[in-house]
């Protein structure tokens, strides 16, 4: 039997460790200056953030050359400790997917720094954006570094707060404050099985660092349907449902069926905030948790994530596609992105799921940013032009490609990454996935017809479905006319301007990251990545764990790999090839698009509405619980506070009736004592007439009895 | 000759006296009511005494009777004629100031 | 030589100065305040003393010579010929149960004096009547004497009576009087057990001078206290010597309870189809709760919060309330142990109902002070779930919740009363945008909600998820509580959330607009009094939720063995 305590002795510090808590305490630090800025100092704010952001982001390069493929780093201290419980720790456990993950989160968010110079330039909140961005970078670098599942679940807290501060940036508008709070209590639903998990491990195991977990999971055995932890035992069940509870945290944070509904509502915030919040970084999130809590899943819990991740992947593509609104666009694309992501975790593809976190949070960060700079040359237009019209909407659009040129390029880019094109990043990491998931299918099947294989048949629905709302998007907004202007008919003189050159840097260089040879020098085949071979996907320390069923998965994936991107290539074509029929400019709907009203029929209202999911829930949830809580309001002072109040009030009847016995009948006894002595006063008055005669006879009387008395 | 008669001779002017003081309104009948009854008391000594003819107990304390009589005859008759000076009247009916 | 009395003079200073002040003629009513602020200053600074020659090694509970700062007086002793003598003594000490608490009251009640500033009527009764609440509180935390205990107990309602039905709002008798009786009424049951208990247990170092094996003045060794246990359990003391006693340390000792009386432990006597001890800790669970306050015993808690002036709504949120939860520990489970196991289920369920049903009824309320009273019986829930749990973590956590909820809803109620001053208006929907007239008081607004509702960072979020954890390891370690408890308790995280962030939403942010007219100078912004009130608090909330190890080290030794003495019986029972 293994004593937990002796796992979690404290672990020296290196040089690697105070540059890893720099990089995180850089950005904690950038908060703390802004907060403490004179509010005329906005400018400053800026400058602090993105100075502390580079610095981080250099450290966090270094630390990646220094450190890559290396042993990693594990440095622990005591935080606290209850009675004679195993104390609690917190450190920082550094591997490769967290020093990558370090790498992009600190470099995108540089770029975001640098993108919001100019996107947020003249904004009330300018100066409490750069704060709440320097929170937020804090908080996502806690959630990579910490070696503890609870000091994550603290992050992920945090990262939640920032996310609702900043959704809520512009906060006299209605709908990003509602926005925000849709978020944050979405998140908690998530976090309620998040805290379900970490406290099945907690009482397994009394303690939640991550890698004494491991020792312990492995340790831990299964009995008569029992599983076992030194002295602890629960009924097998909870082993999966750890597992399912602790991605229940990660469906909240990484938008998952059914907790997607907050991410499209989310895009009520800043565009940078959007692609590195709601895009690149925070999203990821819980496929980073996966990741890191992977050894402790079941095979069960993993099917789990599997199948909603493919389900959301699907769904995120259906609802993408008839959005208006570009970012919305976007905001279901990156649902069904993050779906993907999960899919791969819960087939076991552990590398290939972190890979296409990597690629995903560049070309999304870039197509976001873009989706922003389009926003920002669009005000600016409607700001000279003196015209008012919702500068996100892509009906507004068209023609783009003419007036922003560097942006259709770095949106062209990172779109074809998306799509899955090969050359691009996007192609990489989506074949590892899908394949896979195609490995999973045959091995959980056993090459029989089975709903396994619905979740790789998902995912190659969701690459038609991707091709088909991306290639739509680039065309109505940077093909065609600018439709805007033509309605409008607006004088000639006044065109769309070209966005300052701080974005185009940040666009740039993310539009970079989205190549395929940057990953990978054989661009085609994903297997040769640098990446995947240097990323070793964790082995299940789950106990009752078939051995050979990982080793089995990378066999059948690279078995299939050939086919899986024939096949997806081919699905591409045919997205690609439809999008463009549907959607060509000239086209009948490009023609009509500007006077479009939402959409036109059931799968299209399906799809706008994203599944009708958030009216379900506010007939079947939210509203439910309001009256519910008006109710027991009302239970509260009309019922129980009446009930006290009746008995109050019985007291007080009580009281009065016992007066009233006080009164008359105990009272009365001695009221009526009197009254007897006073009537026989009465009575004898009459005998002390004042007649001194009659007191002679009366004295006689007296004395005749008593002389008779004696003699008796 | 019993001693018989002569307790019901004092008896007899016991009652007739004492019937003198309760039913007489005017204060000096009373007042002679009580020479009766103080009479009565008088005969009762002296027949009690009547057989003894070593001491003269009786007729002594009886002698004492009459003087102590005509004493409270005097006062008596001062109070009333005090009180007729106060009331101006002797019923002893009007004076009634004692009535409760 | 003062070192050994820092424990009477930290409760009696208060008193002393409560009738000073009463004797102070009235035309010097600016000087009540300054009296009051100093006396609350002066026990601050005592308690830091206290924490200083505080030894976190030393357990207490049940154990009379573990007990820090201990002062031991007889107080008296009756003798009542064959029924033995009836004893009570002056004992004060700290321990790790009530050492935290201690620390917490003292912090709670200066900020409740600055935040009586503003009070312009009757000061003199006013501060009289606070200094007078401020020691009973003290007297209550600090006393191991059970009839002390009670004396404090009870005492401390006549001046919150008086400062909510003459300081208080529109209903504020109706108010009053329904926190009197609801308190009465518990306390009756606590009188009842406490009756009993006096009746069960002696005093073994008092009956060995009775019994006359050792003469009078001199020391009692422990081999005499075991002679005069085991002589007690085979019943070979006579009536007469037995001296009964309401010391609550020697109640938690079986060897001290006499064979065959009401509470004890070997032979349970059955009253009203109860056993004995059990119906004893249902009495005390029900007096305190109604402190806590539990539901379905927690209504006069909104009407009194809502009607009370602010600084007593801190007071009574920041400290009251824990007077509840700290007596539950210290009486009914440390004395009444196997009761735990056998009501836990019980009060588990009803935590758990307190957690639900006080945040569902916050999200129904209209009144911003009414909000924050539900969410105080949502979060005291959660402490009522910790101790049920009977688990080191869920103990801890429930300790810890107890500090936590005292600091955070002292905040949270000053926030209250700095708008109802401003705006002389509490409805949440009669305010929207506030954040453009008054940033900071949003900006700590915002705080302490988030504090409120479990931010990690902030001292709420240690005690929930510790309580939570606590409470579903129960199942495993002693099998008080089932785990569906937890997940539902859980649950509550989500209700609390949307109710704070439903508030923000609608009285912060959006557009600026308040339905009562008010005008631009009288909607002011924080003042320094309230920043010195308000600072102090965040940097409480946040230095407890980064560095919970403060805290913890100061109760750890004492929790392990409250833990302890409350697992070896749920084995007894878990057994049976």
């Amino acid at each position: 039997m293994i004593n937990p305590a002796d796992l979690l002795e404290p672990l020296a510090w290196s040089q690697s460790t105070i540059l890893c808590l720099l990089v995180l305490l850089l950005p904690l630090f950038s908060f703390i200056v802004i907060a403490i800025l004179p509010n005329t100092q906005a400018k400053a704010s800026a400058w602090v953030g993105m100075f502390m952001t580079l610095i981080a982001s250099i450290i966090s390069v270094h630390l990646l050359i220094a450190g890559w493929q290396g042993a990693g780093i594990h440095s622990r201290v005591e935080w606290f400790s209850f009675g004679h419980l195993p104390p609690f720790t917190v450190g920082v456990l550094l591997n490769d997917p967290a020093l990558l993950m370090l790498v992009v989160v600190t470099v995108i968010s540089f770029l975001v720094h640098l993108f919001s110079t100019a996107y947020m330039a003249g904004d009330a909140g300018y100066k409490k954006y750069f704060g709440f961005l320097g929170l937020f970078t804090f908080s996502m670098l806690g959630i990579i570094l910490a070696d503890n599942v609870l000091v994550i679940f603290i992050f992920w807290e945090l990262v939640g707060l920032s996310s609702y501060l900043l959704i809520s940036h512009w906060n006299h508008k209605e709908s990003a404050i509602k926005a925000a709070k849709k978020a944050f209590i979405v998140n908690r639903v998530g976090d309620v099985g998040f805290i379900i998990g970490l406290a099945i491990l907690w009482s397994q195991f009394n303690t939640l660092d991550l890698e004494a977990l491991k020792v312990l999971m492995q340790a831990s055995t299964i009995e008569n349907g029992q599983w076992i932890a030194g002295a602890h035992s629960v009924s097998l069940p909870w082993l999966t449902a750890a597992g399912i509870c602790l991605f229940l945290g990660a469906m909240g944070k990484s938008a998952q069926f059914p907790l997607q509904v907050w991410l499209p509502d989310a895009m009520e915030g800043p565009t940078p905030v959007s692609a590195l919040i709601h895009a690149a970084t925070m999203v990821a999130a819980g496929v980073y948790l996966m990741a890191r809590v992977f050894p402790l899943m079941s095979i069960d819990a993993l099917t789990f994530v599997a199948i909603i991740g493919s389900v959301t992947a699907f769904m995120g593509a259906i609802a993408a596609l008839a959005q208006h609104d570009i970012k919305k666009v976007l905001a279901f694309s990156t649902i069904s992105q993050l779906g993907y992501m999960l899919m791969g975790m819960g087939v076991g593809a552990y590398d290939a799921a972190l890979f296409h976190l990597f690629t995903h949070a560049f070309f999304k960060a870039c197509l976001f940013l873009s989706a922003g700079a389009i926003i920002h040359a669009l005000h600016d237009y409607a700001h000279r032009a003196d015209i008012h019209f919702d500068a996100q909407d892509m009906r507004n659009m068209g023609g783009l490609r003419k007036y922003l040129p560097f942006t259709f390029i770095a949106y062209l880019v990172s779109t074809l990454a998306l799509i899955g094109i090969p050359f691009f990043s996007g192609y990489l990491s989506k074949d590892a996935l899908l394949s896979g998931a195609y490995a999973w299918a045959d091995l959980m099947s056993e090459r029989t017809l089975s709903w396994h294989y619905l979740v790789p048949d998902l995912g190659f629905i969701t690459v038609v479905l991707t091709a088909l709302y991306m290639v739509r998007q680039l065309l109505l907004v940077f093909f065609g006319d600018f439709r805007i202007a033509d309605e409008r008919s607006i004088e000639a003189n006044i065109k769309v301007k070209d966005v300052p050159w701080v974005m185009k840097t940040a666009l740039s260089i993310l539009a970079l990251m989205s190549f395929g040879f940057i990953w990978s020098l054989n661009p085609l085949n994903h297997s040769l990545s640098w990446f995947l071979s240097a990323l070793k996907t964790p082995t299940i320390l789950v106990p009752g764990m078939n051995g050979n069923w990982q080793n089995n998965l990378v066999e059948l994936a690279e078995h299939n790999h050939m086919q899986v991107t024939v096949i997806s290539v081919f699905m591409i074509v045919i997205g690609g090839l439809v999008a463009w029929f549907i959607y060509r400019p000239k086209g009948k709907y490009a023609i009509n698009y500007f006077s479009r009203q939402g959409a036109s029929n059931v799968w299209q209202w399906l799809s706008f509405n994203n599944w009708y999911l958030d009216e379900i829930y506010n007939d079947f949830i939210i509203q439910p619980i309001e009256v519910l809580s008006q109710k027991l309001q009302l239970l509260d002072t009309k019922v129980i506070d009446n009930f006290i109040d009746k008995f109050a009030i019985f007291n007080i009847i009580l009281g009065h009736l016992t007066a009233w016995v006080d009164r008359n009948i105990v009272d009365g006894l001695v009221n009526f004592s009197v009254y007897f002595v006073g009537r026989v006063g009465l009575m004898t008055k009459s005998m002390q007439g004042g007649k001194v005669q009659s007191y002679i006879a009366l004295a006689f009387v007296g004395i005749l009895i008593f002389i008779f008395w004696i003699i008796w | 000759m019993s001693s018989e008669y002569y307790f019901i001779l004092a008896a007899a002017l016991f009652c007739i006296g004492l019937a003198v003081i309760i039913t007489k309104k005017n204060a000096v009948m009373v007042l002679m009511g009580v020479e009766l009854v103080l009479n009565a008391a008088n005969i009762n000594f002296v027949a009690v005494n009547k057989n003894n003819l070593v001491s003269l107990d009786g007729q002594f304390f009886a002698l004492f009777v009459i003087v102590m009589a005509a004493a409270e005859a005097a006062v008596g008759l001062a109070i009333i004629l005090k009180l007729f000076k106060y009331y101006k009247t002797t019923e002893l009916d009007k004076i009634n100031q004692l009535k409760g | 030589m003062l070192n050994n009395y820092l424990l009477s003079i930290i409760i009696f200073l208060p008193l002393i100065a409560a009738l000073v002040v009463a004797f102070i003629p009235g035309k010097f009513k600016g000087a009540f305040k300054y009296i009051a602020l100093g006396i609350a200053s002066l026990q601050v600074l005592i308690a830091i003393v206290l924490l200083s020659g505080y030894d976190a090694s030393y357990a207490g509970v049940n154990h009379l010579n573990e007990f820090q700062f201990l002062e031991n007086v007889p107080w008296f002793d009756i003798h009542l010929s064959s029924f033995g003598h009836i004893s009570a003594d002056y004992i004060v000490g700290v321990d790790g149960l009530n050492m935290s608490m201690v620390l917490l009251s003292v912090v709670v009640m200066l900020i409740g004096t600055i935040a009586s500033w503003n009070i312009k009527t009757r000061e003199k009764g006013y501060f009289s009547l606070l200094l007078l609440l401020n020691g009973a509180i003290l007297g209550c935390f600090l006393s191991l004497d059970f009839l002390l205990f009670y004396l404090f107990f009870e005492f401390m309602l006549l001046p919150m009576y008086f400062l909510i039905g003459l300081w208080g709002g529109v209903r504020r008798e109706y108010a009053s009087i329904k926190f009197f009786l609801y308190t009465l009424f518990g306390s009756i049951f606590i009188l009842i057990a406490m009756i009993a208990l006096n009746l069960s247990v002696v005093d073994p170092a008092a009956t060995a001078v009775e019994a006359g094996l050792v003469q009078e003045g001199q020391v009692v060794s422990n081999e005499i206290v075991e002679q005069v246990q085991q002589s007690l359990a085979a019943g070979q003391l006579s009536r007469e010597n037995l001296v009964h006693t309401f010391n609550m340390v020697y109640m938690t000792d079986p060897a001290n309870y006499i064979p065959g009386s009401i509470m004890d432990y070997k032979v349970m006597k059955v009253i009203l189809g109860q056993e004995g001890r059990l119906l004893m800790f249902l009495l005390l669970f029900i007096g305190f709760a109604i402190k806590i306050p539990v539901v379905p015993l927690h209504t006069w808690l909104p009407d009194a919060h809502v009607e009370a002036p602010t600084p007593i709504s801190v007071i009574l949120a920041g400290v009251l309330l824990k007077i509840g939860g700290y007596g539950l520990m210290r009486t009914a489970f440390m004395i009444i142990p196997d009761g735990v196991g056998y009501y836990g289920w019980m009060m588990g369920l009803l935590g758990v109902i307190s957690i639900i049903y006080g945040a569902l009824n916050a999200l129904g309320s209209k009144d911003l002070k009414k909000m924050i009273a539900y969410s105080s019986v949502s979060h005291m829930g959660f402490v009522l779930l910790g101790l049920a749990s009977g688990t080191t973590e869920g103990v801890s956590g429930a300790v810890y919740q107890m500090v936590s909820h005292g600091v955070i809803s002292a905040a949270l109620f000053l926030i209250v009363g700095v708008i109802y001053e401003r705006g002389h208006d509490r409805i949440i929907q009669n305010y929207s945008g506030l954040i453009n007239k008054m940033p900071r008081y949003t900006i700590f607004t915002v705080i302490f909600f988030f504090a409120s509702l479990g931010l990690p960072g902030f001292s709420g979020f240690i005690a929930e998820i510790f309580v939570l954890l606590g409470s579903f390891n129960s199942s495993v370690v002693n099998g008080f509580l089932p785990k569906w408890m937890t997940i539902i308790a859980a649950l509550g995280l989500i209700f609390s959330a949307a109710y704070y962030l439903w508030t923000i939403q609608r009285m912060f942010f959006g557009k600026f607009f308040t339905k009562i007219e008010v005008s631009n100078d009288e909607l002011t912004d924080l003042n320094t009094r309230e920043y010195v009130m308000l600072v102090p608090l965040v940097i409480l909330a946040l230095l407890m939720g980064v560095f919970p190890s403060f805290l913890l080290d100061m109760i750890n030794n004492s929790i392990a063995v409250f833990t302890d003495v409350i697992g070896q019986y749920g084995d007894i029972i878990q057994q049976n």
